[in-house]
């Protein structure tokens, strides 16, 4: 009787052990599979040829343009010459570009980014717009990235474009300091 | 019976050392060359998830292109694009970008309004930019009171202070700070909605498991500097899409109006 319960015994140990191995064994396998890191040697690099906006004081409701001539371009659409900043794609990869702003700091009363074209108290809004489009199809700057150029030709494609600024009305007289940025990344 | 089994045991822990436990690294030579872009892969060595954290060693394109030729004067990041496949929770991928600051030095002049206190002949004073090389000797440091006799002895690159020394207690002056600055840059971690087609954008998680080496390098002219870009997902971590997108961005610290900024897409394939 005591031979049968070790041979028993035995028994169900080499089929634990069978099973395990069966069970294991694909686990170690996921993990040979190696990780790997690859990446093309591509370039990128991009200028804006204008990147200041000095405006000075400004008086409520009303809209400045950053534009060739800093007045609304009287063509229609807007050709290259209204224009007053040219984004120039340096990389080596074709690129895309995006645009967004940001909220202005201030001593007081900063002026909040309003992306809806009726910019309130301590609002105003921004809008951008590139060769070709007209003051009517101009976009509105947001806090999140938009994309401005689509499939910018590397060594070297260009861009014109233009914006403007509608102010709301004001609680406090601070200098104000905004910030728009531009984000060149490779097309896919 | 008992020493079939103790073979059977011992065969199969070999077995699963073998399979497990193999490892390599295969780090192809790279040629560079503009015409024709040719991918650089590096294999990382299989790990027993067991074993915790796998560590890449750090593999860049070096390059002395036409391209970094043609754009000696300009600010550039390389690569554009990075692929991370067979990823893992636990696992640990680094990479180096390449950052390149076109800018020459800039000579810089700041004045500022400096109160010292009964007994306050030492103090620090801010500047704007990075002192060129951290070198105080370029200093040149001047006071409207002429009771004023200033030295700058020392300058900490991490709050851009100078410590001058000379100043004549309980007075108020005006400061003049000639001096010579690099550019400093920023690298950034950064989300986009712009993903390959099948990619889903980063988990929220993931800005934490996306170490980078130096957020803020300061450069010198013309320097290109590499910056360890690290991928380092928790164990316990859960991922919930195979493939993902996240971005890296780098560009200099302005203060003008409009700023530009250069971004690394970063393609992460788990298994």
């Amino acid at each position: 009787m005591k031979k049968n319960g070790l041979r028993n015994l035995l028994a169900t140990l080499v089929s634990l052990v069978t099973l395990l191995v069966f069970c294991v064994t694909p686990a170690y396998a996921l993990s040979t599979a190696d990780v790997t890191i690859t990446a093309t040697p591509e370039w990128l690099s991009m200028t804006n040829s204008v990147d200041n906006w000095t405006m000075g004081s400004v008086a409520e409701a009303t809209t400045y343009w950053w534009s060739a001539t800093g007045a609304q371009p009287a063509s229609n659409p807007f050709n290259a010459g209204d224009m007053l900043s040219t984004i120039s794609n340096l990389g080596s990869v074709l690129s895309d570009v995006k645009i967004h702003g940001h909220n202005f700091t201030a001593a007081g009363g900063a002026w909040a980014l309003d992306v809806d074209g009726s910019p309130g108290a301590d609002n105003v809004s921004i809008k951008y717009g590139i060769t070709g489009e007209n003051v009517t199809t101009m976009h509105y700057l947001t806090l999140s990235d938009v994309e401005i150029v689509d499939s910018i030709a590397a060594t070297v494609g260009t861009m014109k474009w233009c914006m403007n600024l509608l102010t709301g009305t004001f609680t406090a007289g601070s200098n104000q300091t905004g910030v728009v940025t531009l984000n060149i990344f490779k097309h896919v | 019976m008992l020493k079939n089994i103790t073979v059977i045991l011992v065969v199969s822990m070999l077995l699963l050392g073998i399979v497990g436990c193999t490892s390599k690294i295969e780090v192809p030579i790279y040629t560079p060359t503009d015409t024709t872009p040719t991918d650089t892969t590096i294999t990382l060595p299989p790990v027993n998830p067991s074993d915790g954290d796998v560590k890449t060693v750090p593999f860049n394109t070096q390059s002395d292109s036409d391209t970094e030729v043609r754009l000696m004067n300009q600010v550039w990041v390389s690569p554009a694009e990075v692929k991370i496949g067979n990823f893992y929770s636990g696992a640990r991928a680094e990479w180096n970008i390449r950052l390149h600051n076109g800018n020459d030095a800039s000579p810089q002049i700041e004045m500022q309004s400096v109160v010292s206190g009964i007994d306050e002949t030492s103090g620090e004073i801010k500047i704007k930019k990075p002192l060129a090389n951290g070198d105080i000797t370029g200093v040149i440091i001047t006071s409207d009171n002429r009771n004023d006799e200033l030295v700058v002895k020392s300058y900490d690159p991490k709050t851009k202070s100078l410590f001058i020394e000379g100043l004549l207690p309980d007075a108020l002056r005006v400061i003049t700070v000639n001096y010579t600055a690099w550019t400093e840059f920023f690298v950034s971690y950064m989300v986009s909605d712009t993903i390959r087609e099948g990619c889903s954008i980063a988990p929220i998680k993931a800005k934490d498991w996306v170490i980078i080496e130096d957020s803020s390098p300061v450069l010198a002219p013309k320097e290109t500097r590499e910056i360890m870009i690290v991928l380092d997902i928790p164990q316990d971590a859960v991922v919930p899409d195979k493939t993902w997108e996240f971005w890296t961005v780098a560009g200099e610290v302005s203060t003008e109006a409009v700023q530009t900024q250069l971004a690394t897409r970063w393609l992460v394939n788990m298994r």
